[in-house]
């Protein structure tokens, strides 16, 4: 998720910069004093979640949660994110100073995408329209799920059976299945409306941040292309371990204190 | 039936973990270091969260690009490759999802006396002949001391050898020591962030009120 030093080429570093800056400028200008505290709090939540690994193959996993700050945060999320990155870069070497700016957008920038289109369905009084919403969401989702497939069935082909396609596919599969209990789960009314949404806001982030980080991997050089492809299939486990916590820490939040979703603008 | 319906969400988010998120997308600092010692060269490829990588292939080039072999890591991450030429010699492995280790060894770090490596080997034993004239005539020495001279030589490259091993290790450990998280750091980047908000709202506090009065 974070991308290091020296992987991408110097446009992508200013470009992501620049967009970094404008973001964190527009955010301190809505910003309320009194939202600050807030923000901190869901900064150092990153910070922290960051460090959670789950060892895997000889690689590992971390959480993100930048789906849970868009919902909160909104556009503050991006001062919240560049704090908490460069501290993660200074303090654990993750990332890196020079890609501070791409990573803080690719991270921050789907978080502001889920604002937009989760919060919404989070607090609607009208709750037959965010159910529709929230259904064709779902659908859509399924339909990625299955490109994703395909394309894994391809690698399949070019690659041979390695084992990493192998289980990819059977992470792919874990992902559909998490999906469908996540609706089933919505359609007897054990997630509320609200926490479905949350499920949609926590996944959509991570893929959006996947999409984003392989659109940076691209445009930095060809031989990064099939990297970047992989980047969004490996990212669908994620996207339902991501989408479980969201759902569960939204559907508390709306019950225990809602207000603190209306607080921040 | 909510405890039921909680437990069995655990369970898949458990087996999720277990065994869905095998993916390298998302481990962060490739770590790698190469130790030459003799003609081997020992290395080492892992992430810097401790894991190594497994059974990786590690391709090896001169600095002209020509492919000069290739070698796989053991299940520790480890790899050895003997070399044959007196050249620079470039490991990449490529640990997918825009992580490559690119190791270098320089030729000034091989030994002088490599076997198999054509023109290199025969300069280089011309070199090792020379040294040791170099070493024998200047100070007038007889035979016998010339003698001592090539033991003392002989000892010298095993005590080297013993020691770049001993230093190896420790390398290693260092390189550990280095990666890990501390509690302090963790304490030390939230304390920094809370610091940071609170001066954040003096100034954004003060700012606002005084543009608002």
């Amino acid at each position: 998720m974070h991308i290091v030093d020296g992987a991408l080429s110097n446009p992508v570093l200013i470009g992501g910069g620049v967009i970094a800056a404008a973001g964190v400028a527009y955010s301190l200008k809505k910003l309320e004093p009194e939202d600050l505290p807030r923000v901190g709090v869901l900064s150092a939540v990153f910070f922290v979640v960051s460090l959670i690994h789950v060892p895997l193959g000889f690689s590992s996993v971390h959480l993100i949660l930048n789906g849970l700050l868009g919902i909160i945060l909104g556009w503050a999320a991006f001062p919240a994110l560049v704090v908490a990155l460069l501290l993660q870069a200074v303090f654990f070497g993750f990332g890196g100073l020079t890609v501070l700016g791409v990573n803080a957008v690719n991270i921050a920038f789907p978080a502001v995408m889920v604002f937009f289109i989760c919060r919404w369905g989070i607090t609607a009084q009208q709750q037959n329209l965010a159910k529709l919403v929230a259904d064709v969401l779902f659908a859509i989702f399924f339909i990625l799920s299955i490109w994703a497939g395909v394309s894994l069935y391809e690698a399949y082909q070019t690659e041979g059976a390695t084992w990493r396609v192998s289980v990819n596919s059977i992470s792919l599969a874990l992902f559909a299945l998490v999906m469908i209990y996540g609706y089933i789960l919505y359609r007897r009314k054990t997630l509320s409306v609200a926490g479905f949404w949350g499920f949609l806001g926590g996944s959509l982030s991570i893929f959006f941040t996947a999409v984003m980080v392989a659109i940076s991997l691209a445009l930095s050089g060809d031989e990064f292309a099939k990297a970047a492809e992989f980047v969004i299939v490996a990212h669908f486990p994620v996207m339902a371990v991501e989408g479980i916590l969201t759902a569960a820490t939204i559907q508390l939040i709306t019950k225990v204190k809602p207000e603190l979703i209306n607080a921040v603008r | 039936m909510l405890c039921g319906k909680l437990r069995f969400a655990a369970c898949m988010l458990a087996s999720f973990l277990l065994l869905g998120l095998y993916s390298n997308a998302w481990a962060h600092k490739v770590i790698s270091a190469a130790y030459p010692d003799g003609n081997l060269i020992e290395g080492e490829i892992g992430f810097s969260n401790g894991d190594m990588a497994k059974n990786l292939l590690v391709e090896v080039f001169d600095p002209e690009d020509n492919k000069l072999g290739e070698t796989t890591t053991d299940e520790e991450g480890f790899f050895v490759f003997t070399a044959t030429k007196k050249v620079d010699h470039i490991f990449r492995a490529n640990l997918s999802a825009g992580h490559i280790a690119t190791l270098t060894v320089t030729a000034d770090e091989l030994p002088d006396n490599l076997e198999g490596g054509g023109v290199a080997e025969t300069s280089s034993s011309q070199e090792a002949v020379s040294s040791e004239e170099d070493a024998a005539v200047p100070s007038n020495l007889s035979d016998t001391n010339a003698q001592l001279v090539v033991i003392n030589q002989v000892a010298l490259e095993q005590l080297v050898s013993k020691t770049s091993k001993e230093v190896r290790s420790l390398r290693k450990e260092l390189a550990q020591y280095k990666e890990e998280r501390r509690m302090q750091d963790i304490l030390g980047g939230i304390g920094y962030i809370l610091g940071i908000f609170g001066i954040a709202s003096f100034l954004l506090g003060r700012f606002k009120t005084t543009k608002g009065a």
